[in-house]
C-alpha cells in the first residue's frame, strides 16, 4: 500500500504495449508492461495496488480468462479490459468476471487516461475493503469455537439470557464470552458487530 | 589350355627367386628393360674400342640364361639392339662395327650356354670359338651359329653344326653351294626362297624349320633363324643365324600328336558319351558320341553347364547336391542312373559311370563321365515284364472263362425247355437232363433211346443215328415219341456227334415238344379251307393286295365286277394303282398300311373305270389291313358292294334338311314343335346341341326342360310360357339354363302358339338361341371395365382424356386431390377455356411435343383450388387411340417440403457466409485497431508533452497536426468498427433450442453426403436431452460445421469403414454437451491448439473460417468447445451449452 499505484498492461502487441506505455507515463502514471498473460501472473503481487490494462484476445490464455482467473484469486484488483470490438455478449462476460471497465480500440487518449485514474481510485478502495475484510476475517479466526457459537446466537439478535439458557451456562459466562467477541471484533456494539458479521458473509462485490 | 608363357611388354621374366642377376639382368625385369641394359652395354663397349675382351657380355647372357629367357630371345635382344644403334647413329656402322657386333652376340651366347650347360664359362674370343665351344659342350644344347658373308661369298658354319650332322669341320665346304647340298632336297626351295626374301626385307628377321640331311642320310630337322646385317646405305652385307636341332622335339611332339589322336579317334569311336565336366559342372569336353547322344552340334556343349541335362529342376538340384558332395567328401566313384534330356526335349534314361579328374598331385580338377543311353535296356525290361504279365493274365482269364463256360453250360443244359439225351454206340442213354415222363433223368441212364420214340418211327431213327455214328455229322427229324401224361408227341430232333479222339464216341440228341405246333398247323389248314370257300363265293367283291399294293389274287366276285368296268380288272403281280390311278384312293391305302387300322367308307364313289360316259357307282367300301408276325401291315383285304341305288335315293332328301341345319348351327339357333294335342315334341339338331342332349335319349317334356332353368329365371319362364299360351299366344324371352353338365348358357327363346278353333293351344312352335358366348362377353367387358376404373380412381393421379384439339373428353378423379373446377363445369371443353391462358398454352404445347414425338412430356404448373395454390405435375402423353392423356398429380407436399429444405439450408449458408465475414471483420478490426491504437496513444503522448512544454509558434503548429493524427487514427478506428457493423447482420436471438431437433436436421443436410461417401452415422443421447438456451442458426451453423469436418477428413483420409457418432449428454453443471467423433486421421497434438485459429486450415481449400466461428459461437453461448483424440483414433470434437429452461420454439 506505500507503493505508488501502478497500470500492469498486459498485450501481446508490442506496438500496443509501448504506444500505452508512452501515453501512460507521459501523464505521470507509473507502468508495467507484460506481453502476455502467464508473464504477468509470473510477476503478479497481490500486494501491489494499481489496476490491470488487459487486451482481450491474446493468444494462450486470453484477457478474459486472465481475468476469471484473478477473480477467483480472490485479489483486489481492478481491471480494464481493452478490445477491438465490443459486443454485448463479451461485455456481458467481461463484466460477469469482474472487469471494471471495457474500452474499445482505437481509443481516445484523454478518455483511456480518465478511466485509468478512475479505475486505480477504485482499486484503492477496493484495497481497502479487502484489507478491512481479511482483518475482520483474521479477528473473526481468532475466536474460540464457543465464541464463535456465541457470536452466531448474538447475530440472531438473542439475549445473553437467553443465549446461556440455551447454551446451559451462567450468564456470567455468556457475558464474558461478549465481551471477549467484543474485543477481539474490535468493537464495543451489538450493531456493528451484526453489521461486520453481515459484511463478512456477504458477497465481497456488495461493499 | 597354354603350355607355354609368352613374356612380352609388361609381363615379368622369370619365376625363380635368385636376386639380382649379373651385368644387371634382373628376373622382374621386362624384356624391353633387358634390351635396354643390352643395348648400353653395347654402347660402352662400342665406345671403348675394340681392345677390350667384353666380360660383360657373358654376363649378361648368364643372368639372361639365369631369368629364363630362351636363346631366341636373347638373339632377338642382341638384334634388337642393333638396329637401335644403327637408326641411332649410322655412321658408327662399318666394318669392325660388325666385327665387334659378332663378338659381343657370341660372348652373350656363351654366357647364356655356360649356365645353362651348366658348364664353367670360358672366354672364347670370336664366333668361331663360340662355335667350337659348342662343339664341346654341343649335346645338350644342339644349336650352331653360321655367318655368311654376301661379298666373298664364304659360309661360315659352325663346326659343332658340322657336327650335329655326322661331318668333320673340313667335309663341308665353307660355301654356300656346298652347304646347299646339306639341305634336304624337298627343303632346298623354300631355304632359298626364305633366304632371299630375308634379304629383300629390310627389317624382318627370318624363322623357318628344314631339314639337313646328316651323313648317314638321316634327315634332321633344324630350326633355321637368321638376320641380314646391312651396310649404311641398307645393302645386305651378311647373313646371320643360327641353326638348332629340333629333331627330337618333332619326334617327341609328333609321338605326342600321334597318341592324341590315336586316343582322340578310340573316344570318337567308342557308342558310349564321353565328357569332362569342371568341379563347377561346366562341360570342358564331350565326345561325338555324346553330342549325337543328346543332339548337340560338336563342340555346342563345351564351357555350358551339365545341368542343362536335367529335365527338371528337381533332378538338377539333386545332380548338383550330389556332386557338391562329392567335391568334399569324395566317396568312390559309383555309377548314377539319371534321366538327360536331348537338345531337341526328349527326356531319356541314363547310366553315368564317372570318375574323378586328378591333377599330378593327385587332388581332384574335375569329372569323366561317360553315358550310356539306357532307354531301350528299360524298355526291354519293360516289355519283358509287361508280356510275362500279360502272359499270366491271358491264363488266368481263360481259365475264368472256361470256368465260366462250364457252369453256364451246364446251367443251360439243365433250364432248357428241351430235352438233351447223349447216347452211346449201343443207342444206351448216357446223359439225360429231363424226362417227358417226369422222372429225374438219372432214371434213363442205360436205358435203349428208342424205347422212347413212337415204335412207327424207331427204324427211321435208328437208321439216322447210326447215319450220324458213321458220317459224324448233324441231322435232324419229326418223330413221334412219348409225351407227358402218357400221351404221344411230335418232337423235332436234332442229332449231334460226340467226337472223342477224331472218332465219334457218342451222339447227342436235342428233342424239342413240337406237339402244339403241329396240332395248330392242323387247325389252321382246316380255317384256310373254309375261307377259301367263302372267300370265292360271296357276293363281296374281295382282293388281297400286299403291301405295296401289288394284286395277290381277287375273288370270283370281282372278276365279275371287273369285266363290266366297275372296278380295276384283277391282274396277279400288278400293281394296283398302275391299273387305276388314284390319289386320293393311294393315301387312303397308305395311311392304313401306316396305321394299321381298318379304313371304311359308306357309299364311297368310284368312276368307273372304263370311262368317263358311264355312271358313278357308289360303294360300301373296306380296307382292312392284314398284320404280320411284327404288328405290321404285310398285305390288305379289300371289300366293295354295291350301294349305288340306295345312295342316289338318299341324297335328294338330304340336302334339303342339309341346308337348314347348317343354318341353325351357324347361329345356335334350333326350333322345335310341341303338339299340345299327342304331347310330341319335336326338336332340331341344333337344339339337341344347345341342351346337350343325345337324340337317342330325348323325351322332351315340358316339365324337364324348366329343371333345366336356372332357378332364378325358372318362374319368370313358366309365367311367361303359361302367358303366352293363354294370352297373348307369342312370348319371346331372355333366360339361362343350367345344363346336366354343369355347363350355364345363356339363351333367347321367341315362340308361336296355335290355336284351334275353339280358341284353345294346340301347337306351339319356337325358336331357341344360344346366345351365351355374346353375354359372355358383354359381363367381361363390363368387369374388367370396373376394374379398370376401380384402379385408376385408387390411384393418386387424376387422368384427363382429350381429344388432339385439346377438347377434355373423360375424367378420372383421384381419390384425394379434388380437379380444379367440378368435372361438369369442363368435360366436353377445351383446355384453354377451362385453365388460365398462360397454363392452357404451357399444356397445349406440351400436348404437341407429346404427339410430336410420342414421348412423355412432363409440365408443372401452379393452380389456386379452392383459393389455395396447388402444384401440379401434368404427364402428358398418346392415349390409346390418337386421343392424349393427362396424367395430372398434386405436387404441393413435395414442393413446399423442398422449398422449405431449400430456404433452410440458404439460410444456414447465408448465416454461415454472414459468420464468415464477421469473422473476418472482427479478425481485420483486431489486426488495424492495435497500430490505430498505437498511433493515437503516440500522438496523445506527444500532446501531453508539448502541453506541457514552452510555447512556441512551432509547437502550436505542431500540437495541430498531432491533434490531426490523433483524429485520423480515430477516423479510420471508426471506419473499421463501420464496416463490422455493416457485416454483422443480426443479433443473436436467444431462446430455448430442442439440440435433438437442430441435430436431426443437420443431419438431414448431410445425409445425401454421407450415404455417397459410405459413412455409417450414429446418434447416441443418454435419457432426455433438456433444452439448450441458443440460437438455433447459429447451432446449427455449429454442428454443420463439425460434421461437414469430419466427413471430409473422414473422405481425405480415405479411411475403410468412416464413422461419424454425435454423442449428447447431460452435464452435472446443467449444461448439454455434445461430442462429434469420427474414425479419421484425428488431430495432431500439435494442431489442437491451432485449428481454432482464424485462417488457419489443414484443408487444401480451406478459409481456417468454420472452428474459428464455430468456437466464437459457442463461447458466446456461454460454453466451451475442444478438440481431443477420439476412442478410434479420429477426433473428436465437443462442445458445451448452457441448459435453458424455457420449453423450444418453432
Amino acid at each position: 500500500m506505500t507503493e505508488e499505484p501502478t497500470v500492469f498492461v498486459v498485450d501481446d502487441d508490442q506496438i500496443v504495449r509501448d504506444s500505452l506505455a508512452t501515453l501512460l507515463t507521459t501523464a505521470q502514471i507509473r507502468t508495467e508492461t507484460f506481453s502476455d498473460a502467464l508473464e504477468f501472473l509470473d510477476r503478479f503481487d497481490p500486494e501491489r495496488s494499481g489496476c490491470v490494462l488487459l487486451d482481450v484476445r491474446m493468444p494462450g490464455m486470453s484477457g478474459l480468462e486472465l481475468q476469471r482467473h484473478l477473480l477467483q484469486m480472490d485479489v483486489p484488483m481492478t481491471t480494464i479490459i481493452l478490445t477491438g470490438h465490443a459486443d454485448v455478449p463479451m461485455a456481458v462476460g467481461a463484466m460477469k468476471t469482474g472487469a471494471t471497465d471495457l474500452i474499445e480500440k482505437p481509443f481516445r487518449a484523454d478518455d483511456l487516461i480518465r478511466r485509468v485514474r478512475q479505475a486505480m481510485g477504485q482499486n484503492v478502495e477496493a484495497r481497502r475493503i479487502w484489507n478491512r475484510k481479511r482483518e475482520l476475517q483474521r479477528s473473526l479466526e481468532s475466536l474460540t469455537p464457543r465464541e464463535k457459537t456465541v457470536l452466531s446466537m448474538i447475530v440472531e439478535g438473542k439475549a445473553t439470557k437467553a443465549i446461556a439458557q440455551e447454551l446451559g451456562t451462567s450468564f456470567n459466562t455468556v457475558r464474558n464470552q461478549r465481551t471477549s467477541i467484543m474485543r477481539k471484533m474490535k468493537t464495543d456494539s451489538v450493531v456493528d458487530l451484526v453489521r461486520i458479521m453481515t459484511e463478512l458473509a456477504g458477497n465481497p462485490e456488495q461493499n | 589350355m597354354r603350355w607355354f608363357t609368352v613374356i612380352r611388354g609388361d609381363d615379368k621374366i622369370g619365376s625363380n627367386d635368385r636376386g639380382k642377376c649379373a651385368a644387371g639382368i634382373d628376373q622382374s625385369m621386362t624384356i624391353q628393360e633387358c634390351q635396354d641394359v643390352y643395348l648400353d652395354l653395347l654402347r660402352e663397349y662400342l665406345a671403348a674400342g675394340p681392345t677390350t675382351v667384353p666380360g660383360v657380355f657373358s654376363e649378361f647372357g648368364e643372368g639372361a640364361a639365369d631369368a629364363g629367357m630362351s636363346s631366341a630371345d636373347v638373339i632377338e635382344i642382341h638384334e634388337t639392339a642393333l638396329e637401335c644403334l644403327r637408326r641411332d647413329c649410322p655412321s658408327l656402322i662399318d666394318k669392325s662395327f660388325v666385327k665387334l657386333v659378332s663378338i659381343s652376340l657370341s660372348e652373350t651366347l656363351n654366357g647364356y650356354n655356360a649356365v645353362k650347360s651348366r658348364a664353367p664359362s670360358t672366354a672364347p674370343d670370336s664366333l668361331r670359338d663360340v662355335a667350337r665351344q659348342y662343339t664341346t659342350t654341343a649335346v645338350p644344347h644342339q644349336i650352331g651359329v653360321w655367318d655368311w658373308d654376301l661379298k666373298s661369298n664364304e659360309l661360315f658354319i659352325d663346326p659343332g653344326l658340322k657336327e650335329m650332322l655326322g661331318y668333320a669341320d673340313h667335309e663341308i665346304e665353307n660355301r654356300p653351294e656346298a652347304w646347299a647340298e646339306i639341305v634336304h632336297p624337298d627343303d632346298r626351295e623354300r631355304t632359298r626362297t626364305l633366304s632371299q626374301a630375308a634379304l629383300d626385307d629390310r627389317s624382318r628377321m627370318f624363322e623357318f624349320e628344314q631339314r639337313l640331311l646328316h651323313k648317314n642320310g638321316q634327315a634332321l630337322w633344324f630350326l633355321c633363324r637368321g638376320r641380314t646385317i646391312r651396310d649404311r646405305n641398307g645393302g645386305p652385307v651378311r647373313l646371320l643365324g643360327t641353326n638348332t636341332n629340333i629333331t627330337a622335339a618333332r619326334l617327341v611332339a609328333q609321338e605326342i600328336r600321334e597318341g592324341v589322336d590315336r586316343y582322340h579317334a578310340l573316344i570318337e569311336t567308342v557308342p558310349y558319351g564321353i565328357q569332362e565336366i569342371s568341379l563347377d559342372g561346366i562341360v570342358l569336353y564331350c565326345n561325338s558320341a555324346c553330342d549325337r547322344m543328346l543332339g548337340y552340334r560338336p563342340g555346342e556343349r563345351i564351357g555350358r553347364s551339365v545341368l542343362d541335362l536335367l529335365p527338371t529342376q528337381e533332378e538338377a538340384d539333386d545332380f548338383c547336391r550330389y556332386f557338391q558332395m562329392c567335391k568334399t567328401v569324395q566317396p568312390p566313384a559309383t555309377p548314377l542312373i539319371t534321366r538327360h534330356r536331348t537338345a531337341e526335349g526328349r527326356i531319356f534314361d541314363v547310366q553315368m559311370d564317372w570318375n574323378y579328374k586328378r591333377d599330378a598331385t593327385g587332388a581332384v580338377v574335375g569329372y569323366i563321365s561317360v553315358i550310356t543311353d539306357i532307354t531301350d535296356r528299360r524298355n526291354y525290361e519293360a516289355s519283358l515284364r509287361d508280356a510275362r504279365d500279360e502272359l499270366e493274365q491271358r491264363v488266368a482269364e481263360r481259365t475264368a472263362a472256361l470256368e465260366a463256360s462250364e457252369s453256364r453250360w451246364r446251367s443251360m443244359v439243365q433250364a432248357a425247355p428241351d430235352y438233351l439225351v447223349t447216347v452211346d454206340r449201343d443207342a444206351r442213354i448216357t446223359y439225360a437232363n429231363r424226362t417227358p415222363v417226369g422222372v429225374p433223368g438219372e432214371l434213363l441212364h442205360g436205358r435203349c433211346v428208342f424205347d422212347l420214340a413212337d415204335a412207327a418211327y424207331r427204324d427211321e431213327l435208328r437208321t439216322l443215328l447210326n447215319d450220324v455214328f458213321t458220317t459224324g455229322e448233324f441231322a435232324s427229324v419229326e418223330a413221334l415219341a412219348r409225351g407227358p401224361k402218357g400221351k404221344r408227341h411230335w418232337y423235332s430232333m436234332r442229332y449231334g456227334p460226340i467226337f472223342r479222339d477224331g472218332t465219334v464216341d457218342g451222339v447227342s440228341i436235342f428233342a424239342t415238344d413240337i406237339h402244339e405246333r403241329k396240332q395248330s398247323e392242323a387247325l389252321l389248314h382246316e380255317a384256310h379251307q373254309v375261307l377259301e370257300a367263302i372267300f370265292e363265293n360271296t357276293q363281296f367283291m374281295i382282293a388281297y393286295l400286299d403291301a405295296e399294293f401289288v394284286y395277290f389274287t381277287a375273288n370270283r366276285a370281282w372278276s365279275a365286277a371287273a369285266a363290266e368296268g366297275i372296278c380295276p380288272p384283277f391282274s396277279a403281280g400288278e400293281n394296283f394303282f398302275d391299273i387305276y390311278p388314284d390319289e386320293e384312293l393311294h393315301a387312303i391305302f397308305e395311311s392304313v398300311v401306316a396305321s394299321v387300322e381298318p379304313h371304311s367308307e359308306w357309299a364311297r364313289p368310284f368312276h368307273n373305270y372304263l370311262g368317263e360316259q358311264k355312271r358313278t357307282t357308289y360303294w360300301n367300301w373296306t380296307l382292312a389291313p392284314v398284320k404280320g408276325r411284327d404288328g405290321k401291315a404285310v398285305g390288305l383285304i379289300m371289300t366293295l358292294l354295291d350301294v349305288t341305288d340306295r345312295v342316289l335315293a338318299e341324297q335328294t332328301l338330304r340336302k334339303s334338311e342339309e341346308r337348314l341345319q347348317a343354318a341353325q348351327q351357324m347361329a345356335h339357333l334350333g326350333n322345335w314343335d310341341w303338339n299340345l294335342q299327342t304331347g310330341h315334341v319335336e326338336w332340331s339338331d341344333e337344339m339337341f346341341r344347345i341342351f346337350e342332349v343325345n337324340p337317342e335319349n330325348f323325351k322332351g317334356s315340358f316339365e324337364a326342360f324348366l329343371r333345366t332353368v336356372h332357378p332364378d329365371d325358372r318362374e319368370n319362364v313358366r309365367d311367361t310360357f303359361t302367358n303366352a299360351m293363354e294370352n297373348t299366344g307369342r312370348y319371346s324371352i331372355d333366360y339361362r339354363v343350367v345344363l346336366p353338365s354343369g355347363t350355364e348358357k345363356f339363351l333367347h327363346g321367341q315362340a308361336q302358339v296355335t290355336f284351334d278353333e275353339r280358341g284353345k293351344a294346340k301347337l306351339i312352335s319356337g325358336t331357341t338361341q344360344d346366345v351365351t358366348a355374346r353375354m359372355k362377353a358383354a359381363e367381361q367387358l363390363r368387369q374388367s371395365e370396373s376394374l379398370q376404373r376401380a384402379i385408376l380412381e385408387a390411384i393418386p393421379d387424376m387422368i384427363f382424356r382429350m381429344d388432339r384439339d385439346g377438347t377434355i373428353l373423360d375424367f378420372i378423379p383421384a381419390a384425394e386431390t379434388p380437379p380444379f373446377l367440378p368435372p361438369s363445369e369442363f368435360l366436353g371443353k377445351k383446355v384453354e377455356d377451362v385453365l388460365p391462358p398462360e397454363v392452357a398454352r404451357l399444356c397445349a404445347e406440351a400436348q404437341v411435343r407429346a404427339a410430336e414425338t410420342g414421348n412423355v412430356e412432363v409440365i408443372e404448373y401452379r393452380l389456386d383450388v379452392d383459393g389455395q395454390p396447388h402444384d401440379f405435375e401434368a404427364r402428358i402423353l398418346v392415349g390409346a387411340k390418337e386421343d392424349m392423356l393427362s396424367i395430372v398429380r398434386d405436387v404441393s407436399a413435395e414442393r413446399q417440403a423442398e422449398e422449405r429444405n431449400r430456404r433452410h439450408r440458404d439460410e444456414l449458408a447465408h448465416v454461415t457466409r454472414l459468420s464468415t465475414m464477421g469473422e473476418m471483420a472482427t479478425g481485420i478490426a483486431h489486426e488495424l485497431n492495435q497500430p490505430m491504437s498505437g498511433i493515437a496513444s503516440y500522438a496523445a503522448a506527444c500532446l501531453m508533452i508539448l502541453d506541457s512544454a514552452e510555447s512556441t509558434p512551432q509547437s502550436a503548429t505542431l500540437v495541430d497536426i498531432i491533434n490531426k493524427i490523433e483524429s485520423q487514427a480515430q477516423r479510420a478506428g471508426e471506419i473499421v468498427r463501420r464496416l463490422r457493423k455493416l457485416v454483422v447482420r443480426r443479433d443473436s436471438l436467444y431462446h430455448a433450442v430442442d439440440l435433438m431437433a437442430a441435430i436431426r436436421e443437420v443431419m438431414a443436410l448431410v445425409d445425401a453426403d454421407a450415404t455417397h461417401a459410405g459413412v455409417e452415422t450414429r446418434i447416441h443421447t443418454s435419457g432426455d436431452v433438456p433444452c439448450v438456451l441458443a440460437d438455433r442458426i447459429q447451432i446449427e451453423q455449429v454442428i454443420l460445421n463439425l460434421v461437414r469436418n469430419a466427413l471430409e477428413a473422414m473422405e481425405v483420409a480415405d479411411v475403410r469403414r468412416p464413422r461419424l457418432e454425435i454423442s449428447v449428454t447431460t452435464t452435472p453443471n446443467d449444461e448439454v454437451s455434445v461430442e462429434v467423433a469420427d474414425n479419421g486421421p484425428g488431430v495432431r497434438p500439435a494442431e489442437a491448439d491451432r485449428v481454432f485459429e482464424q485462417f488457419y486450415s489443414t484443408k487444401n481449400e480451406g478459409m481456417g473460417m468454420g472452428l474459428s466461428i464455430s468456437k466464437t459461437i459457442i463461447e458466446a453461448h456461454g460454453g466451451k468447445m475442444r478438440v481431443r483424440k477420439s476412442a478410434t483414433g479420429g477426433a473428436t470434437f465437443h462442445f458445451t451449452l448452457p441448459i435453458s429452461k424455457g420449453s423450444p420454439r418453432d
